[in-house]
């Protein structure tokens, strides 16, 4: 059962009546207990539809709704309690410590002065703990790293105690360690306190092998919602982008750069791992690998690969020989 | 884990600002034009009178209205600049930077000046020139007010609204400079001395208007502390947070409006005070949680102020320099120093 879904959402902007499309028709469902990542190009109305689906800017046709009910019928409280969302805005809470920040998850429940009951302490202590920053409490913000920072943020929206958790690129300025950690935290937050988590992200193969769900908007504008496998394996993660340049591996879950060659090689490895240590340097310097070429390479191991009968002693020697022959 | 224990207690904290802002109390008291024996001074506070008349007046009608208005007047400026640094998200707003003040001049300007240097004259002899003064800054500042508030819901940055405030600044000082040149001699010359700033405008008469009036603006400000802290995750954090922040930025400048407003008609556009001071507070307690910063701002502005009173009185009998000549001697070094540091201040970052 869906907890958010969209009908017949359209989502742009309105400019002196006249109304800039940016995706249409779109029927979204979001269920708790599973993690979504908002996969599309720069521009393609990632954060647009992050906006829309939390009420800050308004469809241009269709519905967002919530366990049935229109998120824009909804007063801004009781949206604070349904939605918590985490984005990339620069805050200046640096003189807060990170108890106090997360603290303000509660506002939502609390009253007129902000006063916290032990309820409310013991909800903040929890969310601290769940998103694994219990031990940064009483550092300032200033103090944290961007990955702690961002750890700290997503305590934030569980101190809020929402069923719905939205993230506009939550890993973007963190180092590859720190984006690990924050995709796990939130695949286990999502299949462990049965939170509906969306989150969009630049970053394609850790979006892939965590998310139970993908929204992929193509270059051409269609968004295509699916289990993940699902949509890699019928090719919709093929289109995110419009370009020769770039070609989606299903084999690694990646994009990679298709470069242009001028000559052709033969390739006969029986490791697989030094095959796809040859060919990557193969194809950095131009060369293509074919079945039928005019440079034969055949390797029985790291330091025994042959280059038309001559024998080369690393992967580095056959890279400066193909460099050589251009 | 060990910072916390490093960290001195709030309470700590603000009894030392209160102890300064009683030292400065005592010492306001004591040094003056007139010199009066402690002693003397001591039996008048507690109402057993003296001897000599004009020592009472002294204490009674000048220097003890001056020290409660320096107190509120200091009070209420630092925390306008506090809640309009956190509302526009600029450590260099303040109410002075947002023509808020600027706007409460114009307003005496066209009291002062458009009724002219002679009537002026007769008029300052009556309680009813206070008034018009009062209503002009009220008036003046209102304008200011309407117009951010306007142009609020056209623009809906922050710092554009910020350059707004700065540019409406602009055009208010334009209308004051023309209202002086066709003013009469007398009127620019009693402008002028309005303009120098002074905690000494405020009779015992006044007092209570003056006094009741920023209390309750005050009171009104400790009604934001909650949605204030949400802000410092800006806007979008704070509306998801469930924080109306047009109604909030709304009730925030019609309440630095008032308290601008009131300290302007009285004591003249006073500098660096709303700016600098919410950076002592901060940097004093270390923390940009409103619970804490507003007490700690409202006594920190009351001490600044204090200290520029006692400044100013310094010379004795020479006469009293003008505020606004000493606000500056205490903001910039400070500001400066904000500048220099930022990295290693905490709030910055």
């Amino acid at each position: 059962m869906s907890y958010l879904s969209t009908n017949n959402l359209s989502i742009g902007y309105t400019q002196k009546s006249h109304e800039t499309v940016i995706l249409e028709n779109l029927n979204l469902n979001l269920h708790r207990g599973s993690l979504v990542a908002l996969l599309g190009a720069n521009g393609a109305g990632k954060s647009t539809l992050l906006r829309t689906i939390t009420a800050v800017q308004t469809p241009l046709h269709g519905s967002v709704e919530i366990a049935g009910v229109d998120i824009f019928k909804l007063t801004q409280r009781e949206r604070s309690r349904l939605i918590g969302i985490v984005n990339t805005d620069r805050v200046m809470a640096g003189a807060l410590t990170v108890n106090e920040m997360v603290a303000l998850g509660r506002q939502p429940y609390t009253g007129f002065l902000g006063r916290l009951s032990t309820h409310d302490k013991d909800i903040v202590e929890q969310a601290l703990a769940d998103a694994g920053i219990a031990h940064k409490s009483n550092c300032y913000v200033s103090q944290l790293s961007d990955g702690e920072r961002q750890k700290a943020m997503i305590a934030k929206a569980l101190a809020q105690k929402t069923p719905i958790i939205i993230l506009d690129e939550p890993t973007a300025f963190l180092d590859v360690a720190s984006r690990f950690e924050t995709m796990r935290l939130l695949h286990d937050l999502a299949h462990n306190a049965n939170k509906a988590i969306l989150l969009s992200s630049h970053d394609i193969s850790q979006s892939l092998l965590l998310a139970d769900y993908v929204w992929a908007i193509s270059s051409d504008k269609q968004l295509t919602e699916g289990n993940t496998e699902d949509l890699i394996l019928n090719g919709s993660i093929d289109r995110l982008f419009d370009s020769q340049a770039l070609r989606f591996n299903r084999l690694t879950s990646d994009f990679e750069t298709v470069l242009p060659h001028s000559a052709t090689a033969s390739l006969h490895c029986n490791d697989a791992q030094l095959h796809h240590c040859i060919s990557n340097a193969l194809i950095r310097n131009g060369v293509a690998i074919e079945g039928n070429a005019s440079l034969q390479i055949v390797a029985s191991d790291a330091a025994h690969i042959s280059l038309n009968g001559k024998m080369l002693h690393s992967v580095g020697e056959l890279a400066s020989e193909i460099r050589k022959l251009k | 884990m060990s910072l916390k224990t490093h960290r001195i207690p709030f309470s700590v904290t603000l009894m030392l600002i209160l102890a300064v802002v009683l030292l400065l109390t005592i010492a306001n008291l004591l040094i003056g034009s007139v010199d009066i024996p402690p002693a003397e001074i001591l039996r008048i506070i507690a109402g057993k009178g003296c001897e000599n008349q004009a020592w009472e007046s002294i204490i009674l009608q000048s220097r003890l209205p001056m020290i409660a208005t320096a107190l509120l007047s200091g009070a209420a400026l630092s925390v306008s600049g506090l809640l309009l640094q956190t509302a526009f998200n600029n450590p260099l707003a303040g109410p002075s930077i947002l023509g808020i003040s600027t706007g409460a001049s114009f307003g005496v300007a066209v009291v002062m000046l458009a009724t002219g240097g002679t009537l002026g004259s007769i008029i300052s002899q009556h309680a009813g020139f206070y008034f018009a003064t009062i209503l002009g800054a009220f008036v003046g500042a209102g304008i200011v007010l309407l117009a951010l508030l306007f142009f609020s819901t056209l623009v809906h940055s922050a710092t554009m609204l910020l350059i707004i405030g700065i540019l409406v600044s602009y055009l208010a000082s334009s209308a004051v400079s023309m209202l002086n040149f066709f003013a009469t001699e007398e009127g620019v010359h009693s402008y002028v001395i309005w303009g120098l700033g002074n905690f000494s405008g405020v009779s015992v008469n006044q007092l209570p208007f003056f006094a009741i009036s920023i209390i309750t603006a005050l009171a009104g400000s400790a009604l934001l502390v909650k949605p204030l802290n949400a802000l410092l995750l800006g806007t979008r954090y704070a509306e998801n947070l469930g924080v109306n922040t047009r109604r909030v930025r709304n009730a925030l400048l019609i309440i630095t409006g008032l308290l601008t407003a009131i300290v302007t008609a009285f004591c003249g556009p006073i500098g660096f005070i709303g700016l600098v001071v919410p950076h002592i507070a901060r940097l004093v307690l270390n923390t940009s949680n409103h619970n804490r910063l507003i007490p700690a701002t409202i006594l920190s502005g009351a001490a600044v102020a204090l200290l520029c009173t006692l400044i100013s009185v310094l010379p004795k009998s020479y006469g009293v320099i003008p505020i606004n000549a000493i606000t500056p001697i205490i903001g910039v070094p400070i500001i400066i120093y904000i500048i220099i540091n930022r990295r290693k201040i905490q709030y910055f970052n």
